[in-house]
């Protein structure tokens, strides 16, 4: 789901969108198998988006959390942690096999408070449950073209148990760098002016050129030597 | 209200904070609510509840009595109580003693003579043999049955060989001998008190000890004239066996001797523990003593108590098992949810046991240890909810592999075992056999043994023979192990274990010297250290407990027993090496006691591991 611009800052500055994509695999997780799964996600954005942040909701039922390794690997490739067997190593709790509680219904968020592999316990379940924060910073993904096939790979790497990935959402905050191309389908064309002249007559907030509050002839004129200009 | 949050809180504690200072043993910080403190569950119990009962003589016999014909004369004349009498023979080598017991009555001068080398054809004698339980199963000892009506006994030994052994008589005195130990600490030159007393408070003639050191010296000490106690002052620390005697006069005037046995562990003094300090270290309260003198381990354990406007409350208990850096851990939660004035706080009742022996080396009646301010959270920390224990494990049911992790039913025998004693075919699913025969070992020792073979896997669940289910309750109360993650019922599944402990301890330490100690005293078994560590359990590891002991099958009319030579030395009804009573455990859960089923094999009724029902029960109900 496609949020609408939420941000325009002042001329050139990017406008940020807000997206939502959730997939539900209901995908067995193949036990002691370091090959593991992989989810597609697809986000269909303008080439021209760019990720400002992500967060990924993920439901996982395992009766062992700690067998699992949850790894994230954007479009362009970059590829980070979420989950690194939670609990290992041990010396003490949760003990070498890690964390031993079950299932996993998780927002993995750089903006957590508790860090995924730092809660666990005999008694919560799902044991890895609400906003956390994933072994790797998410912010790894900044800057990067949030189009494309996002990839989650999920592997269990210890014996007798197995689990089921449930559902996976991709919330991301993108940008557009290049503010004139309003359609988003990185070119510059006519369907950009007249996304602009509508915006305009309309005063929506992605008119406002200059960034002052105001609809006026400084705002056509930003637009125009914008698109003029064009993007790299 | 605050009681509900309570266990939450134990539990998130329990969970939070782990090793600490403990860097090479996973040891958790137990943590009890208050109302173990004010149900007396963790108190240690009075010394003159611990003492021993016996019925019975145990007397060693020296080769060098025998005459030049290798005949041994005891010389006195042993009182016949109301009913039958029993005379087991001990020689350190088989069948190298005839024993020979002349009954006699007093009103007829009716003699009736019996040896241990003659076929029994008298009515109501008697002869049977029957190992030492902790020893070699094809080492038996005959003993010889004489019926009721006997006044007094003679009992004479030819010796086929010189060798030296011990007679144990039972006379069915109506008079039984009770014998404690008046200590608590039993330290290395601090003086230990035995106080015998008789059943009807009659008088004692004689009280005489035997006192066995580590180093083999032996000391004889005899009270005076008119006293009930006697004192020896150890030397050194270690297992001392003492054996006391005490002479009285019967009805009918004729003297009769008692003795009991006793395994006694005396311990070298601890580094005291000093004034606690107190500071806030990752959203803990840690409450540190001075640094101990030595990497021994210890478990300290405490009361914390705290003002309310109604006064002085409980908060929790605490205890832990600590190695050079003594501390205890406590969450500032818990000070929080029973709101107590944290500059009130306090510790009460402050112990340090050995982790070894149970030996309580200090004893601390009370410490102030005040919570500053800013040592307490601001807020208070959300409990977790009470435990959830998660069934329907997809891994219960598997087939038994070999690749590291699963949830298994682990299978554990007890002190000096052969090996497993549970009838193997009785069980199913992922079933582990724990494997550590012929060694005697401390709960704490025992406990780390269980943790290394249980290593492999992720959760286990324990079904336990006699002292393995000690030791897996040690386990799951003070360290992290596999334990903590098995789901489905029942924890920890016991058959046959002496929780607050067994009389074979002192009498096996007394006749260790001819037989050997089987595979080694064990104090933690004794009465005393059975009784000093359940005071470390608290109830929240022992409701994990689901516990079954047996007994002989007893027959109207007829001498029952599981082993004779036990049969002495234990109450009825027992399983040949524990007594009902002492098999129970308050706070976990009896499954009921069963006759017919006996300790171990090669005694009188099957071994009762073998009971293919109650296998079947615990393998169907256990957590894994």
């Amino acid at each position: 789901m496609r949020y609408a611009c939420i941000s325009m800052i002042a001329m050139l500055a990017p406008c940020s969108y807000a997206d939502q994509v959730c997939v539900v695999p209901n995908a067995p997780i193949p036990d002691n198998t370091p090959g593991g799964i992989t989810i597609p996600v697809m986000i269909d954005a303008s080439a021209s988006e760019l990720v400002e942040s992500i967060q990924v909701t993920l439901e996982i039922t395992h009766p062992w959390v700690g067998d699992l390794v949850v790894t994230l690997t954007s479009p362009s490739g970059t590829s980070i942690t979420l989950l690194d067997r939670s609990g290992i190593p041990s010396t003490g709790f949760p003990g070498p096999f890690g964390c031993g509680g079950r299932d996993l219904d998780a927002e993995f968020s750089d903006d957590a408070s508790v860090f995924a592999e730092d809660v666990c316990s005999y008694s919560a379940m799902p044991v890895i449950a609400g906003p956390v924060i994933p072994v790797q910073s998410l912010s790894s993904f900044k800057g990067e073209s949030a189009l494309g096939e996002w990839v989650l790979h999920v592997s269990d790497h210890s014996a007798y148990d197995s689990g089921v990935v449930v559902q996976v959402c991709l919330s991301t905050t993108t940008t557009i760098a290049c503010s004139p191309d309003l359609t988003g389908d990185g070119v510059l064309n006519f369907f950009d002016v007249s996304a602009f002249l509508n915006a305009f007559n309309t005063m929506n907030p992605i008119a406002d050129f200059t960034g002052d509050g105001m609809f006026n002839f400084f705002d056509v004129s930003a637009f125009l030597n914008a698109f003029n200009t064009g993007c790299s | 209200m605050r009681h509900t949050h309570f266990i939450g809180i134990l539990l998130a504690f329990l969970v939070a904070f782990s090793v600490g200072a403990q860097a090479t043993l996973p040891a958790k910080q137990v943590v009890a609510p208050p109302s173990d403190i004010t149900s007396g569950l963790l108190k240690l119990p009075d010394p003159i509840e611990l003492g021993e009962t016996s019925r019975t003589v145990l007397l060693e016999i020296d080769p060098q009595q025998a005459d030049e014909s290798g005949l041994v004369d005891l010389g006195f004349p042993f009182a016949a109580g109301e009913g039958p009498t029993r005379v087991v023979f001990l020689p350190a080598k088989t069948d190298a003693w005839v024993g020979i017991v002349t009954g006699v009555k007093d009103s007829t001068q009716e003699q009736l003579v019996v040896r241990t080398d003659a076929p029994i054809e008298q009515p109501g004698v008697s002869l049977v043999r029957d190992p030492l339980p902790w020893g070699d199963a094809g080492k038996t000892f005959p003993a010889l049955t004489l019926p009721a009506g006997q006044d007094g006994l003679q009992i004479q030994i030819l010796m086929r060989e010189r060798v030296g052994g011990y007679i144990l008589v039972d006379a069915d005195p109506d008079r039984s001998l009770y014998t404690y130990v008046k200590q608590r600490r039993t330290l290395v030159n601090e003086p230990i008190t035995l106080v015998s007393s008789l059943s009807d408070g009659s008088k004692i003639v004689t009280l005489s000890a035997i006192v066995k050191s580590p180093d083999g010296s032996r000391e004889f000490i005899r009270a005076e004239l008119d006293e009930q106690t006697l004192s020896f002052m150890p030397k050194q620390p270690g297992k001392h066996s003492v054996q006391v005697f005490v002479e009285f006069a019967n009805k009918d005037n004729w003297p009769v001797l008692l003795s009991t046995q006793h395994l006694i562990e005396v311990e070298a003094p601890t580094t005291p523990l000093g004034i606690p300090q107190i500071a806030a270290i990752d959203q803990q309260i840690v409450i540190s003593f001075d640094d101990a003198s030595s990497d021994d381990r210890t478990i300290v354990a405490a009361e914390v108590w705290g003002r309310t406007e109604e006064g002085m409350v409980p908060v929790c208990w605490l205890a832990r098992v600590c190695d050079r850096n003594r501390s205890l851990l406590l969450d500032p939660a818990t000070i929080q949810a029973v709101g107590v004035d944290p500059r009130t706080v306090e510790l009460r009742e402050i112990r340090v046991h050995d982790v070894d022996s149970m030996v309580p080396t200090q004893l601390i009646d009370r410490l102030a240890a005040p919570i500053g301010p800013g040592l307490l959270p601001n807020a208070t920390k959300q409990p977790l909810s009470t435990p959830i224990r998660v069934t329907n494990n997809s891994a219960t049911n598997a087939s038994r592999g070999t690749l590291p992790g699963g949830h298994r039913l682990l299978l554990v025998h007890g002190y000096c075992s052969d090996g497993n004693p549970f009838t193997t075919s009785h069980f199913s699913g992922d079933v582990a056999v724990f494997h550590d025969p012929g060694v005697s070992r401390s709960h704490d020792a025992f406990a780390l043994e269980i943790l290394a073979q249980a290593s492999p896997m992720k959760s286990f669940g324990v079904a336990a023979h006699s002292q393995g289910a000690m030791a897996a309750l040690h386990l799951y109360t003070f360290y992290f192990s596999g334990l903590d993650w098995a789901r489905g019922d029942r924890l920890i599944q016991s058959v046959g274990a002496p929780y607050q402990g067994t009389a074979l301890a002192g009498n096996a330490a007394v006749l260790g010297d001819i037989f050997g100690f089987g595979c080694g005293e064990n104090t933690d078994m004794s009465y005393t250290g059975a009784a000093n560590w359940l005071s470390l359990i608290p109830t929240l590891s022992r409701q994990q407990v689901w516990y079954y002991t047996t007994s002989f099958e007893d027959r109207p009319f007829a001498f029952d027993y599981c082993n004779i030579i036990t049969d002495l030395l234990l109450s009825d009804p027992d399983d040949g090496v524990i007594e009902r009573d002492r098999g129970q455990l308050p706070g976990a859960t009896n499954m009921g006691h069963t006759e017919g089923w006996c300790h171990t094999t090669g005694m009188r009724d099957p071994a009762q591991c073998t009971d293919a029902s109650r296998n079947a029960t615990i393998n169907a109900r256990a957590r894994r």
